[in-house]
């Protein structure tokens, strides 16, 4: 048999790759590539780790503990400096933080009695903990000023080798103050635990790499609660799930007809795994419209911005009493 | 022989990515990832060459996508109508045009980033052509002040690999074309 002339081997060559990228353009529409993609990204991971354990840049920080005292320090430090005068002004003010809480700690128990019925409190003390929530911190891969406009999802390099499962919320560190107020003795300029602002959710996760559906994501859904301002103090409303759109705005359901609602609200998790967590910030409420048919039609604008996303942290639950992580 | 050459353009395009992947917030996508695919695409211009170029390509906008894999698309056509069929070893003459052999690789790089930095725009943003190019002009600038010297610089090591005869001149891939 003939050859092909080399004129005619290019052009053949040119046209199989042109009938694959259009093949591939229909698979990626239908979202036949999602599964690939984090095995795509984690092929390129051996190289990453090796230039990053070899380059003096930062690395990525080992898992720690999320308590009100873990995440104390976190924010403090970040407004001061690294001389060792701020470390023990910090130190000085960490430790009146923790002498204040524990006086009022000691109060609500006079207060309030035993925390279990049948359990003191000393009992309760001495008891581990039976649920831990952790925090992985990790890098987001894919940088959002390119493509904001077709952003579906993030990469983080984080994966199944830090023990990510599906499922589980992605956070930013950097939040605001939402559920504490002049009731929690608040005062303005104190320094207490950083709102955490939901990024999304592990959608899939490869050994180092993982997918996050961000919270404008059209399938992404939550359990959220209302926080409505009155006097200048918030209090829990209404709870609804919301639910991303594809566009920059999510969409807040399950309302019913007689829920309060107003433009301005905040839209925080209606607690995490159904247990109470850490304050998680969503977003706040941009559209509040009462329809004829007596729904809701609700726009939350969330609170993180997809742009200029560096870093985020993965929360993670593990049950403490059987050992097992979820 | 086939083997060697395929391991090192695989090496070469990986490597691009790696770096693209850890030094997100420094290299803008395609800064260095273009260059490698159009040094393995302009090695000795054979067919595998060109299938393997525009196929790691391709994965990389799998793994990485726009709204529109214009890049992958564009690679092929580019290469097959305008660098093959050119007939001098000096330079590509097309038309009034005439572009000396050294420059085909920043040229070239240089649309298949504009091609990527235009396919990221959506459908929708595309309805004000203007503010679309605006943005699409803003990414691409970062974007080039990266993929200008890295291309620049594979140019000159595929030169010099010409010169010292690590590889077969493009020029003879071309006239047996």
């Amino acid at each position: 048999m003939r050859a092909l002339p080399d004129q005619s081997r290019k052009w053949l060559a040119s046209a199989a790759l042109i009938g694959l990228t259009i093949a591939a353009a229909g698979a990626e529409h239908l979202g036949a590539f999602s599964s690939v993609r984090p095995w795509l990204l984690d092929l390129c991971s051996p190289g990453r780790l090796m230039v990053l354990a070899l380059s003096p840049f930062e690395t990525v920080e080992a898992p720690q503990k999320i308590t009100s005292e873990a995440s104390l320090p976190n924010s403090v430090a970040a407004s001061s400096g690294s001389g060792s005068s701020a470390r023990e002004l910090l130190l000085r003010q960490l430790l009146i933080e923790n002498a204040r809480l524990r006086r009022d700690l000691q109060r609500e128990r006079q207060r309030s009695g035993p925390l279990l019925p049948g359990v003191e409190s000393s009992e309760m003390e001495s008891r581990p903990p039976l649920m831990d929530l952790r925090v992985i911190p990790a890098r987001v891969l894919t940088r959002q000023d390119e493509f904001p406009e077709v952003l579906r999802e993030l990469a983080i390099d984080a994966g199944r080798a830090q023990g990510l499962n599906r499922a589980e919320l992605v956070v930013q560190g950097a939040g605001r103050v939402i559920d504490a107020g002049r009731e929690q003795r608040v005062q303005a300029g104190d320094r207490v635990l950083d709102g955490l602002t939901v990024v999304g959710r592990i959608d899939r996760s490869a050994r180092w790499i993982s997918l996050v559906q961000p919270v404008t994501a059209e399938a992404f859904r939550a359990r959220v609660q209302l926080l409505r301002i009155s006097e200048g103090e918030r209090y829990p409303g209404a709870t609804g799930l919301l639910e991303g759109t594809g566009t920059r705005e999510c969409r807040l359901t399950g309302l019913g007809p007689t829920d309060a609602v107003a433009v301005g609200d905040d839209v925080v998790a209606a607690g995490v795994e159904g247990l109470a967590g850490p304050p998680l910030y969503f977003g706040r409420v941009v559209k509040a419209d009462f329809l004829a048919g007596g729904k809701w039609d609700v726009a939350v604008a969330p609170a993180v911005q997809l742009d200029d996303l560096e870093s985020v942290q993965v929360l993670r639950w593990e049950w403490l009493k059987t050992g097992a992580s979820r | 022989m086939i083997f060697r050459g395929l391991f090192a353009a695989l090496l070469l395009v990986w490597f691009a990515e790696v770096m693209e992947q850890t030094f997100v917030g420094f290299l803008p996508r395609g800064g260095v990832v273009i260059p490698a695919i159009c040094v393995v695409v302009l090695w000795n211009l054979s067919a595998a060459g060109l299938f393997l170029g525009g196929g790691l390509l391709l994965l990389d906008w799998i793994a990485r996508p726009t709204c529109f894999p214009a890049a992958p698309l564009l690679l092929p056509l580019l290469v097959t109508t305008f660098v093959v069929s050119a007939h001098s070893d000096l330079h590509l003459q097309r038309g009034g045009l005439r572009i000396p052999r050294p420059l085909l690789l920043p040229l070239l790089a240089v649309i298949l980033l504009v091609a990527q930095s235009a396919s990221g725009e959506s459908m929708a943003a595309w309805s004000n052509p203007q503010n679309a190019v605006q943005e699409s002009l803003s990414r691409l600038r970062p974007a080039l002040l990266v993929l200008l010297p890295t291309s620049g610089v594979l140019a000159l090591l595929l030169q010099l690999s010409e010169e010292l005869g690590l590889r077969r001149t493009a020029a003879a891939g071309w006239r047996r074309s």
